[in-house]
C-alpha cells in the first residue's frame, strides 16, 4: 500500500495527448482517479484517460470544479427517490445544454471515470429529452430507424388500446 | 523465436477464406477503410460485392464499388469519431449518417437512462424500434419501478401498455397522451351508443377512462376534469392519496372543473 500523498495537483492526459493539470481534490471527484491515486501515492506523470478526448475532459473537469464541495454519496446508496425525479440543478441544466454528440460523450466519460452524480445528471438530461415526445419524435431526435413492419406496428397499437376499465 | 518476420502483415498471411470471414464481420465503414490500406485488400473486397453489400451500414439503395457514397450507418462510437474527424462531416451530418447515439451507448448506460424515464415515456420509447422494445419490455423490474406505473391492479401481470400508465408526469406528457390516445372509441360490446375515452386529471395527472353516450363525448372531452380522489378532495377536504399529496391542489386552478364520478 502506498503512503498517502499530499500533492496538490495531478496531471490528466486525454486520448489526444493533451495534458491538463487540475487540483487533486477536483480530480478525485472521479472514483477511478481517486482509487488510482490512493493505490499509487505520489504520481508525477500524467494519468492517461484513454477513453476521453480533450474537449470532453475539460468539460468534465469544469463540472468537477463546480461540484468539488458537494458531499460524496454513500457507496451503496440506492435511493429510490434519486430515480423518481428528473429535476436537474439550474447550473447543471446549463452545463448539459450542449449538442447531442457531446452529451453522450459526457455520459460515457462520466461512466468511465466513475463520477456517479455527473452520470446521473447526464442520464436525467436524456430522460428529459425523451419526456413528452411521441415515438416518431423520439426516432427523429435520436436518429432511431423504425425497423417495425406495418404488422408489428399494428400489433403495438392494439396492445395499447384501452382494452380494460380503469 | 518468432515464426514470422516482424515487418510482415499477419492479416495478409492468413488464408484468403479466413480473411473473407473477417470481412463479413466488419461494418461497411470499416471494410471501406480496410480496403483502402493496400492493393491486395482493395482487390479482394472490390471483387466481392456479395460480401460488402451485406455488411452493417451498407446502403442497399445505392450501387457501384464500395465507397463513402454507399455508407448509410456507422456501427459504434469509434467509427463515428473517425467519420467526424477524417471526413470533416459536421455533427449535424454525422447524426444523419451515423446510427443512433442512444442505441450505441453501452446497455448499462441505456438502462440507467430508462430508469429515469416515466412509465409513459418508456412506453413510447419502447414503440420506436425493435432494440428499444426488447430491452424495455423484457425487464419488468425496470418498468414497474418507473414513475406512473400501475402496481396495485388486482389480477394485473407485469406488462407495459397504456393501460398500465397510472399517471403522467408533466403537462407535455398530458398533452401528448391526449394527442395519441384521446380519440374516443365506440364500445361495440355494450348495448347503447356508448363511447370510451380517456382523460388525465386536471390536478394530479392521473389517467382515467370514461364512458359516455355519443352526444356527451365531444362536450366532456373538452372539459377540465378531476379524478375521483381530487374530486373528493374538493368536495370533502384533503384527500390522502399519494398523488394529491404530491401535487397540492389549487382551488383557483380548478374553478369550474367538472367533478367526475365513476
Amino acid at each position: 500500500m502506498a503512503t498517502p500523498s499530499t500533492q496538490a495537483t495531478v496531471k490528466l492526459q486525454s486520448n489526444d495527448n493533451v495534458v491538463i493539470e487540475v487540483e487533486r481534490a477536483i480530480a478525485e471527484r472521479s472514483v477511478l482517479i481517486k482509487n488510482m491515486l490512493e493505490d499509487c501515492g505520489e504520481v508525477t506523470d500524467a494519468i492517461p484517460i484513454s477513453n476521453v478526448n480533450e474537449s470532453i475532459l475539460r468539460k468534465v473537469i469544469e463540472w468537477c470544479e463546480h461540484h468539488k464541495n458537494d458531499p460524496v454519496a454513500a457507496e451503496n446508496e440506492n435511493d429510490d427517490s434519486r430515480k423518481k425525479t428528473t429535476d436537474i440543478d439550474e447550473w447543471d441544466q446549463k452545463f448539459m445544454n450542449v449538442d447531442q454528440e457531446m452529451l453522450f460523450e459526457i455520459i460515457l466519460a462520466a461512466n468511465f471515470l466513475d463520477i456517479k452524480p455527473l452520470l446521473d445528471t447526464g442520464c436525467k438530461t436524456v430522460a428529459n429529452m425523451i419526456k413528452g415526445k411521441s415515438p416518431e419524435e423520439i426516432r427523429k431526435l435520436f436518429n432511431i430507424q423504425n425497423d417495425f413492419t406495418p404488422e408489428e406496428e399494428e400489433q403495438i397499437r392494439r396492445e395499447n388500446e384501452w382494452a380494460e376499465d380503469r | 523465436m518468432p515464426r514470422h518476420k516482424t515487418n510482415e502483415c499477419l492479416l495478409l498471411r492468413l488464408p484468403l477464406e479466413l480473411r473473407l470471414i473477417i470481412y463479413e464481420t466488419c461494418s461497411a465503414f470499416t471494410l471501406l477503410h480496410l480496403s483502402l490500406t493496400c492493393a491486395q485488400l482493395r482487390a479482394e473486397v472490390a471483387a466481392r460485392p456479395e460480401i460488402y453489400t451485406n455488411t452493417y451500414g451498407y446502403d442497399t439503395n445505392t450501387a457501384g464499388p464500395l465507397s463513402m457514397y454507399n455508407i448509410r450507418l456507422v456501427k459504434d462510437w469509434t467509427e463515428r469519431r473517425v467519420l467526424l474527424e477524417r471526413y470533416q462531416v459536421s455533427r449535424q451530418r454525422g447524426s444523419i449518417w451515423g446510427a443512433s447515439p442512444l442505441l450505441h451507448l453501452p446497455l448499462e448506460l441505456r438502462l440507467e437512462i430508462y430508469s429515469h424515464c416515466s412509465t409513459f415515456a418508456l412506453l413510447l420509447l419502447s414503440s420506436t424500434c425493435h432494440q428499444a422494445r426488447a430491452e424495455i419490455t423484457s425487464r419488468p423490474a425496470l418498468y414497474t419501478q418507473t414513475m406512473g406505473y400501475v402496481r396495485e391492479r388486482p389480477g394485473a401481470r407485469d406488462c407495459l401498455s397504456v393501460c398500465y400508465v397510472r399517471f403522467v408526469t408533466c403537462e407535455e406528457e398530458k398533452a401528448l397522451m391526449k394527442r395519441l390516445y384521446g380519440v374516443p372509441t365506440r364500445l361495440d360490446t355494450l348495448p347503447g351508443d356508448l363511447w370510451k375515452y380517456w382523460f388525465c386529471c386536471g390536478n394530479c395527472f392521473e389517467v382515467r377512462c370514461d364512458v359516455r353516450r355519443e352526444g356527451e363525448v365531444r362536450v366532456a372531452a373538452e372539459e377540465k376534469k378531476l379524478c375521483n380522489f381530487c374530486a373528493m378532495r374538493v368536495m370533502y377536504g384533503d384527500c390522502k392519496c399519494l398523488e394529491c399529496q404530491l401535487r397540492p391542489i389549487n382551488r383557483e386552478d380548478i374553478k369550474g372543473a367538472r367533478l367526475f364520478k365513476s
